[in-house]
């Protein structure tokens, strides 16, 4: 007997009240009431077979797309009861998603609990085939077993399959045996019902065949197309054709043609492009204002192009940069285009004329309005997008064309005044290094010195900016190596070979010599012993007239028998007049001492290592066997 | 040679101060050196604490030599701090000075080798063009050079054996095509040091005449380890190449030499430069004869009991031009 599990998901609809109300008469179902839907997928997973009812639409949808693991299996139902029919792509979404059936209000109560029976006990009756199956197969094994002839004491082997000295010779016969193993055979959930099922290429077929479920996204994706008519719309692109109803765009005119008087000037056009209107009317012009300031486009592109950009100095900006130190007559040449001579005088008289008559039309403006009236029409929008061939522009001007003018002219007049000042500017054009491509290095010592020599000024923080890359960059000057002109007292090594290839028999000379070599180095006195047994010899005392040592004599003889590392006397070298004994051995045995006595004050770690080296001079000599 | 960084001391970095110039933090033990005040930027009492831990720790606070009268001027410290800050570079670059000039003032004649090693006072010769010579290397080049420089100085003032080796395989060398200025050095100072490892064998053995006794001596054959030894203890940086040369100074193209008894493609070319410098000079003290009668035996092939022509044939082949005078 199976589970006959129920969840109920609120809110509840009338049927839906009225089934849990007869279902919970029943002791054989087992109901689950879920408000909230983190409660469902705690209990869906845990439950084997079950039914879920839902009246609510919107809560049906989330739970089957969040629990769309479980709710899928085959043993989990899901019904949906509403009081009408649910739209048929809403449907199928949801039946996608997991939904088994939508169910009318109208059903009746009983025929709900038949359908809810039925569905039990389909479930049940499969579980008992699977059970049955199962003991089936189990029989197959055990007559099998049975007829391989298979003995019992081998299968009742203490080693059992793991007992390779007991195992028989044909290794593809492997005994299960009732001692050996302790496997149980569980229900399988399986449904294995189709191996013996006439309709079992049914069942595989519905096994095999596969309905992947689309996302509301890939069908989005399908039904995309390119925007194709924005694409048209992209100014930048120079084939497509960018021309709205009536609007060409003009050149800017230029600045001198500002300026020129008595030329034939065409109406004045908005760098923009954009008409401006004042209150939202077209203001008249007259015919005197027509002539000094009609301008075209053309002329105002022509000003862009001619007149000097200047840029201040930018870090990591690419390319070579030209630099150009202009001076103020370069600059009023530039400005000023030949042929004409307009002067700042002459643009203050314009600048003025040109305030004036802004005053006279803004005075004038009540009667103006009437004539604006006019300007409605398609003529006025003609007046400012139509092409310069038109007659009607000629005489067309506005005001707030004049204050355009204006503003321009007082820029000018600012530049002007700039241009006057005695200093000069840096003036950096870009101009793209086609042999490093994009990025280039600015060489900052270079602008540093142009900087420092007077011929370029620039802001303070720029200033700065480049006196800090500028001494970063400095790091980068390599300086020589700096090395000790010293020969580390090998030359005494050298020299001391030398006497050793002479063959001397004196072997006194050779300790003089090592001597000679300290007492240069380090102004010290040295003895020498030599050590066999227990017996302690003098060798060489640099000192021997000097009385106070031979009565020390003694006190150092002691001192040295008690020694078998080199020492000093004071380890912390601080001492005025140190003493070092260091000991000669070989082979484990000491040959003897040497004692360095009177070592100035002040010698460190690294000076008692030269002295380790210079005596190590002697070590030769007191291998030898007839020292004494 | 040129002081790029100078190193100056710190009692400028005073809390706001500002200079026109930066100064410099150099650590010794890394070689590295980083801005440590940008122009005119304020000083810190942070900064100025550092910088005394700095100073403490072994660091030094350098300036750019284009920024040197600036920051005298600025500053208000003396040429003469500055210049006991850099006691050692301004050393050697006056060093380095006096030895170009000494060399400019002393203008050689011609020396050739062939000719030289004919006369009578060649050695004599040989160790003025080879000092002569020493004084155009430079000092920045490595301590190990530096090393054998001072000790030419020192030990060329005077004719010995050692001395004698360096000379002979300094001009074979250099017959040979070596123009490097650095592996003639190390040539020269791997002919001066290589034997000093006697110092640890017993006198008695040394003063026997070159016979089985000698050549047999454990402690005689490992001089070449000795004198590494003593190397070591000396406290010179030396490059690998002259430890090598001196480890197969005594090694023979047949693999009979020793320490080690290596062939000829393991064996560093040079060393078989300082092999026959050293059988030349011991062959023509000993029997009396000339340098270029002992060459002569190389170059006819003619290995005596005192004599191993187990060297080079690149360089038996060369050996000739070295004693034929040209003409």
């Amino acid at each position: 007997m199976i589970d006959k599990n129920l969840i109920f998901i609120q809110p509840y609809s009338k049927k839906t009240q009225l089934l849990l109300e007869r279902v919970s008469q029943d002791d054989d179902f087992m109901i689950f009431e879920v408000d909230a839907l983190n409660e469902y997928g705690q209990i869906i997973g845990v439950l084997e077979q079950s039914i879920t009812v839902s009246s609510d639409l919107q809560k049906t949808k989330i739970y089957l797309q969040e629990s769309s693991d479980f709710v899928r299996v085959k043993d989990s139902k899901n019904i949906l009861i509403q009081d009408s029919e649910i739209p048929s792509f809403l449907l199928s979404k949801l039946k996608s998603s997991g939904l088994n059936e939508v169910i009318l209000e109208e059903i009746s109560l009983d025929m709900l609990m038949d359908k809810i029976h039925q569905y039990f006990e389909v479930l049940d009756v499969t579980n008992t085939d699977q059970s049955l199956l199962i003991g089936e197969t189990q029989a197959i094994a055990e007559n099998g077993r049975q007829s391989s002839g298979a003995d019992e004491k081998s299968q009742t082997s203490t080693g059992g399959m793991f007992d390779f000295n007991n195992q028989s010779p044909n290794k593809s016969l492997v005994s299960i045996g009732k001692n050996e193993s302790s496997f149980e055979l569980k229900l399988n959930r399986t449904n294995i019902s189709f191996i013996h099922n006439p309709f079992d290429r049914l069942q595989r077929r519905n096994i095999k065949v596969f309905t992947p479920r689309l996302n509301e996204l890939d069908l989005k994706k399908l039904n995309f197309n390119l925007p194709e008519s924005d694409f048209t719309k992209n100014p930048y692109r120079a084939s497509l054709k960018v021309s709205p109803g009536g609007f060409s765009r003009k050149k800017i005119p230029n600045i001198d043609q500002l300026n020129a008087t008595g030329a034939h000037h065409k109406k004045v056009d908005f760098p923009s492009g954009t008409p401006k209107r004042q209150n939202g009317m077209m203001l008249p012009s007259s015919e005197k204002n027509n002539k000094s300031s009609d301008l075209t486009r053309e002329d105002f592109s022509k000003q862009a192009q001619e007149t000097p950009r200047q840029k201040e100095v930018g870090v990591g900006v690419g390319g070579d940069f030209e630099r150009k130190s202009i001076t103020n007559t370069d600059r009023k040449k530039m400005a000023l285009q030949p042929g004409q001579n307009s002067t700042k005088a002459d643009l203050d008289t314009e600048i003025k004329k040109q305030a004036g008559r802004i005053k006279s039309l803004e005075n004038s403006q009540p009667d103006q309005n009437n004539n604006l009236a006019d300007l409605h029409s398609e003529d006025a929008s003609d007046l400012f997008f139509a092409d310069n061939t038109s007659e009607k522009q000629n005489d067309s001007i506005d005001a707030s064309l004049e204050l355009d003018t204006l503003n321009r002219k007082t820029q000018e007049l600012r530049m002007l005044e700039q241009l006057d000042r005695e200093e000069t500017e840096i003036i950096l054009t870009y101009s793209r290094n086609r042999k490093k491509g994009w990025e280039t290095e600015l060489d900052y010592q270079d602008i540093y010195k142009e900087y420092q020599s007077g011929r370029a000024q620039l802001n303070t923080t720029l200033a700065q900016k480049i006196k800090n890359r500028n001494a970063e960059k400095l790091i980068e000057d390599e300086e020589f190596a700096l090395y000790d002109y010293e020969s580390y007292g090998l030359e005494y090594f050298v020299l001391y070979q030398e006497i050793l290839e002479k063959g001397l028999t004196d072997y006194r000379h050779l300790f003089h010599f090592c001597y000679f070599a300290l007492n240069k180095k380090f102004k010290t006195e040295l003895v020498c012993y030599s050590k066999r047994g227990d017996e302690i010899n003098l060798l060489y005392n640099s000192h021997q007239e000097d009385k106070e040592f031979k009565n020390l004599e003694t006190h150092y003889l002691e001192k040295c028998k008690a020694t078998k590392v080199p020492t000093w006397a004071d380890e912390t070298f601080q001492a005025e007049k140190n003493e070092f004994i260091f000991p000669y051995s070989e082979n484990g045995e000491i040959l003897g001492f040497a004692v360095c006595l009177g070592v100035q004050g002040g010698s460190e770690p690294l000076v008692a290592e030269r002295f380790e080296f210079y005596l190590s001079m002697l070590k030769g000599v007191y291998c030898e066997d007839n020292i004494l | 040679m040129k002081i790029i960084f100078y190193s100056v001391p710190i009692l400028f970095l005073k809390e706001g101060n500002s200079f026109d110039f930066p100064v410099y933090l150099f650590d010794v033990v890394r070689k590295q050196r980083v801005v440590f005040i940008y122009p005119n930027s304020l000083v810190s009492l942070e900064q100025e604490e550092e910088a005394m831990k700095m100073v403490s720790k072994g660091a030094h606070f350098q300036i750019h030599h284009s920024f040197l009268d600036i920051f005298i001027q600025q500053t208000g410290i003396s040429v003469d701090m500055v210049n006991d800050c850099n006691r050692l570079k301004i050393d050697m670059i006056d060093r380095h000075e006096k030895r170009l000039m000494l060399q400019n003032s002393h203008k050689k004649e011609e020396f050739v080798f062939q000719e030289v090693i004919h006369s009578e006072d060649n050695f004599k010769l040989m160790r003025e063009q080879i000092q002569y010579e020493l004084l155009s290397y430079p000092l920045d080049s490595s301590s190990e050079l530096n090393c054998c420089l001072s000790l030419v100085e020192k030990l060329f003032l005077r004719e010995s054996k050692p001395v004698k080796n360096a000379c002979i395989s300094y001009f074979i060398a250099k017959n040979f095509g070596m123009t490097d200025k650095v592996m003639l050095g190390k040539i020269l100072f791997a002919g001066l040091v290589k034997d000093i490892g006697f110092a640890m064998v017993s006198p008695s053995i040394l003063s026997q005449s070159e016979g089985a006794t000698r050549k047999g001596d454990p402690l005689f054959l490992k001089h070449p380890y000795l004198s590494l030894f003593y190397l070591s203890k000396a406290g010179v940086d030396i490059s690998k190449e002259t430890k090598r040369l001196i480890m197969e100074h005594h090694e023979l193209c047949d693999g009979t030499g020793s320490p080690r008894g290596k062939k000829q493609e393991f064996t560093h070319p040079a060393s078989y430069i300082l092999n026959l410098a050293e059988q030349v000079v011991n062959y023509s003290e000993h029997k009396g004869c000339s340098l270029v009668d002992a060459i002569r035996l190389f170059v006819r092939d003619r290995s005596q009991s005192d004599i191993n022509t187990s060297i080079s044939p690149e360089l038996k082949v060369s050996l000739e031009n070295l004693i034929t005078i040209p003409s």
